[in-house]
């Protein structure tokens, strides 16, 4: 993996609901908290510059992979394995998906043949077990507890802008 | 343009939408779009709909009628006749129906008595079975025990509490089963002990007046020489000397 300069991305919209995105990169190294600080003084910098309301912020470290094995043939991105959590947290779940799923993972007999995810393979349950050692979580924090359903969703078979994911 | 989460969702009923499983992929994919923070109005309604959303992703694997038909055909039970018919294969014919349940119920019933030319028989409900299990008298509610319980009374005479129990029995033909009997049983073997203890009481009272009569013709010190010799000296009797011959 190749590391690439980091940057904040900014989103912004007007007053017609018109989206636009821009990067700002800040130097190599810098701590997730330092790079806030600064988005946070960037954003005040930019609102008597813009006339747009800035709605979204991210703070991303770029990579490149340079060295990963060519893709299956066959094999479609928009085909995801979804992995569906519970969480340490009552009513509060995760969702985890995974793009381009290899049809080899699924099942292949049962009224779910085909759609359903085998979790009993090495690799699904290889990776459903990092996901459940207390280290991830869901989008809202609660740690990533117990798997409770796999199985392939075509997603991005409708349009869904970058903005929404 | 962003929405607001549902006002009253926790309270709200749910629908079963039927989804062909070669299209479940492609549905439940869409429902991508509410996973977005950018469709919900608020942090809260995008929070509350993530999770609501991942609650239907999560169930959709539940295959709803096929496991719905499957537990009530389970429940119901398939007819012997159809038991060799792949289970994939079988009808809903091949079980038994609400209605066979009930008349396999009716027919476990027992008839008390058959009526007026078996225009309205009587069955046993649980209760009677019950009682019968406990030996009871349905027409008195009394129970075996109970009644030799009564016959062991003090002052009931041993041959009075067999006839008693002999009778008992005979009452007891109509509505005694095996626990009845075993009831009955264990009745016997109580009345065989109190016939033993009369016998020991009379035994007890026997001794007691012999006891009496002896001290009465001897004193209560028992004598040195015998009562014969007392009444008849020294010499001993023979065919010449004899009482009988002196009373002649």
């Amino acid at each position: 993996m190749i590391q690439q300069q980091p940057y904040v991305w900014l989103q912004f919209r007007d007053d017609s609901e018109s989206l636009a995105t821009q990067q700002y990169h800040i130097r190599r190294g810098t701590q997730p908290t330092i790079a806030q600080q600064a988005a946070s003084t960037l954003r005040g910098l930019l609102r008597p510059v813009s006339g747009c309301r800035i709605i979204t912020q991210s703070y991303i470290l770029p990579g490149i992979e340079l060295a990963t094995p060519d893709p299956l043939a066959g094999v479609i991105a928009q085909r995801h394995a979804v992995f569906v959590f519970s969480t340490t947290e009552p009513d509060q779940y995760a969702i985890i998906a995974v793009p381009g799923l290899r049809d080899d993972l699924l099942l292949q007999t049962g009224p779910f043949a085909g759609l359903a995810i085998d979790t009993t393979l090495p690799a699904v349950a290889a990776f459903v077990l990092e996901l459940t050692n207390g280290s991830w979580v869901n989008k809202f924090g609660y740690t990533i507890l117990t798997l409770e359903a796999a199985y392939l969703q075509v997603r991005d078979a409708v349009f869904v802008p970058d903005w929404l994911c | 343009m962003p929405y607001s989460f549902p006002i009253g969702f926790a309270e709200s009923g749910c629908v079963l939408v039927p989804v062909r499983t070669a299209l479940l992929p492609y549905v439940a994919g869409a429902l991508r779009q509410l996973e977005a923070r950018e469709f919900w109005e608020s942090e809260a309604d995008y929070q509350a709909a993530y999770n609501a959303v991942a609650e239907i992703e999560a169930s959709m694997l539940n295959s709803c009628m096929t496991d719905l038909i499957d537990e009530l055909r389970a429940a119901r039970g398939v007819r012997p006749e159809f038991a060799s018919v792949d289970p994939t294969l079988r009808t809903a014919d091949m079980f038994y129906s609400l209605a066979d349940l009930l008349q396999s119920q009716l027919d476990a019933r027992g008839v008390l008595s058959s009526g007026w030319f078996g225009a309205d028989p009587q069955y046993a409900t649980s209760a009677d079975v019950v009682r019968a299990m406990q030996g009871s008298d349905k027409t008195e509610g009394s129970g075996i025990l109970d009644n030799v319980k009564g016959l062991l009374s003090s002052g009931t005479q041993a041959e009075d509490i067999a006839t008693n129990i002999a009778s008992l029995l005979g009452n007891e033909v109509g509505t005694i089963v095996q626990g009845g009997l075993l009831t009955t049983l264990i009745a016997l073997n109580a009345a065989n002990l109190a016939l033993q203890t009369a016998q020991a009481r009379n035994q007890a009272v026997n001794t007691d007046q012999f006891t009496k009569i002896i001290h009465a013709l001897r004193g209560v010190v028992e004598p040195g020489d015998s009562i014969l010799a007392a009444l008849r000296g020294g010499d001993e009797a023979n065919s010449t000397r004899n009482v009988v011959d002196l009373l002649k």
